[in-house]
């Protein structure tokens, strides 16, 4: 067990630059402060916070507490992007001479330099009931309720979430409309709609597709894009909508909207663009667009006869597949290899269940 | 306490950790909290736990020295390898005394489970 100190060879060092988004908590002021110091060639962008904490400027304000990806304590933006600052290496952007700019979170209220107020952030949290919901199939007395390795995984991408907050940082919706559920929450609700184990599916279905619910996400995938965990919350939030639909939940625009686009595609194989609006919107709100119905008959927008397209049977065809295997719901939204990997399990799961 | 009161442990190292710890309780009778907000004060809430941390690095000092033993995880290969249940199977009970740790030893309570050497 006897280590060689000789071993101990002075660590390689990297000199760091950082430009940190500075918050009173009493003025709100913000100033923009510039830090320089040398640091170990392995350190993370947490690993620097703490440096500047220590040597520079004790009243530096940021959360952290695992520094291993974990805790989810540590989310913050740098050079405007959402990241956890423990996952963040420095090395290449040191030594590439970049400077970068770290910043507290979007869409949250600033507390005190990078630290911001998650209650917004927990409150749409609880509202998703975040705990399964037994009711039917229960085991006996006495018995684990034994969930087959696949049938979790079709929710393992949810399961990911250590409700860091990056997500919610860049969200566009919740931008536009603070009341927006989210989607760290959203993801969250599909964690248990798509547990087994779960009997509040319907009503959790209902729930989320309310007016700031699973329709009013904007789909510009920012989620996806800068969730440090892989969750890809907005896959969730497409796994939902098709959920609710298959559950004839489906008063929503959005739903509605959707739906549409189903409708066209295996009728004409285009987007019947002209019906897409009564469709979505009923007629009687409908007749309040007729100027800009007139603006689109005007362009040459609004063909008389819906005019069918030349594959219109390839994308009947695509229809029927999606029919014939069932993948109208979540199992439909499927993203990637590792996905489809997950996908033919559940379905052989399916099966077996089926025989037994 | 990191390179010196790990699990592995020689009487030599701990007495040098004694010192050391002695050294930085010192220093931290002059410690400066540079934050004097209100808010979200990391600088105080880390400069109040380096105090507790201190003192317990302080106790765990005292118990390292005191127990001439190996017991999990307190190993002395060099000096006492083995396990004395004669003079050690007892808890180390240590309270805060005047400013310094003061050592004491409780009988354990043994029900179900008897004590018993671990040869795995």
């Amino acid at each position: 067990m006897a280590v060689d100190a000789s071993a101990h060879k002075p660590a390689a060092t990297i000199d760091v630059a950082l430009k940190i988004w500075r918050s009173s908590s009493k003025t709100g002021e913000r100033e923009l402060k510039l830090y320089e110091f040398e640091a170990p060639d392995w350190v993370t962008l947490l690993d620097c916070l703490d440096i500047v904490k220590d040597r520079l400027d004790g009243s530096l304000a940021y959360r952290k507490s695992c520094r291993m990806m974990i805790c989810g304590s540590c989310g913050m933006r740098m050079d405007g992007a959402a990241v956890l600052a423990c996952k963040t290496r420095m090395y290449d952007i040191a030594r590439s001479g970049h400077v970068p700019v770290v910043s507290a979170m979007g869409n949250l209220p600033i507390v005190k330099d990078l630290v911001v107020d998650m209650d917004p952030f927990w409150a749409k949290f609880k509202a998703m009931k975040p705990y399964l919901q037994p009711g039917y199939d229960q085991p006996e007395d006495g018995r684990e309720h034994v969930i087959s390795q696949e049938r979790m995984n079709v929710i393992h991408k949810e399961s990911l979430c250590i409700n860091c907050g990056c997500c919610v940082s860049e969200c566009n919706a919740w931008d536009a409309e603070p009341e927006f559920l989210g989607p760290q929450a959203l993801a969250k609700g599909m964690r248990f709609v798509g547990d087994p184990r779960d009997a509040a599916k319907a009503e959790r279905l209902d729930d989320y597709s309310g007016q700031h619910g699973i329709w009013e996400c904007t789909r510009c995938y920012f989620c996806n894009e800068r969730c440090p965990k892989g969750v890809d919350p907005r896959d969730a939030i497409a796994k939902l909508g098709a959920e609710a639909i298959n559950e004839g939940i489906d008063q929503d625009m959005g739903a509605k909207h959707a739906q549409w686009f189903v409708t066209s595609a295996k009728t004409t194989g285009w987007l019947r663009e002209t019906e897409l609006v009564p469709k979505t919107q009923g007629i009687v709100s409908s007749i309040k667009e007729m100027k800009f119905a007139m603006g689109l008959l005007k362009h040459g927008k609004v063909p008389l006869v819906p005019h069918v397209a030349e594959g219109v049977k390839e994308s009947r065809a695509l229809y029927d597949v999606v029919k014939e295997q069932g993948r109208d719901g979540a199992l439909g939204i499927v993203q990637g290899e590792h996905a489809l990997g997950r996908l033919e399990h559940a379905h052989e799961q399916d099966e077996k269940e089926g025989d037994a | 306490m990191h390179e010196n009161f790990g699990v592995f442990r020689r009487e030599e190292q701990m007495q040098q950790q004694g010192g050391i710890v002695e050294g930085l309780r010192e220093r931290y009778e002059k410690v400066v909290v540079e934050d004097k907000g209100e808010v979200f004060n990391s600088d105080l809430t880390q400069a109040l736990e380096l105090g507790f941390m201190l003192e317990l690095a302080a106790c765990m000092v005292v118990c390292g020295l005191a127990r001439k033993e190996s017991r999990g995880a307190h190993a002395r290969p060099h000096d006492f390898p083995n396990r004395d249940d004669d003079n050690f199977l007892k808890h180390t009970i240590v309270t805060w005394d005047d400013g310094a740790p003061s050592l004491d030893w409780r009988p354990v309570t043994m029900t179900k489970w008897q004590p018993k050497e671990r040869t795995y």
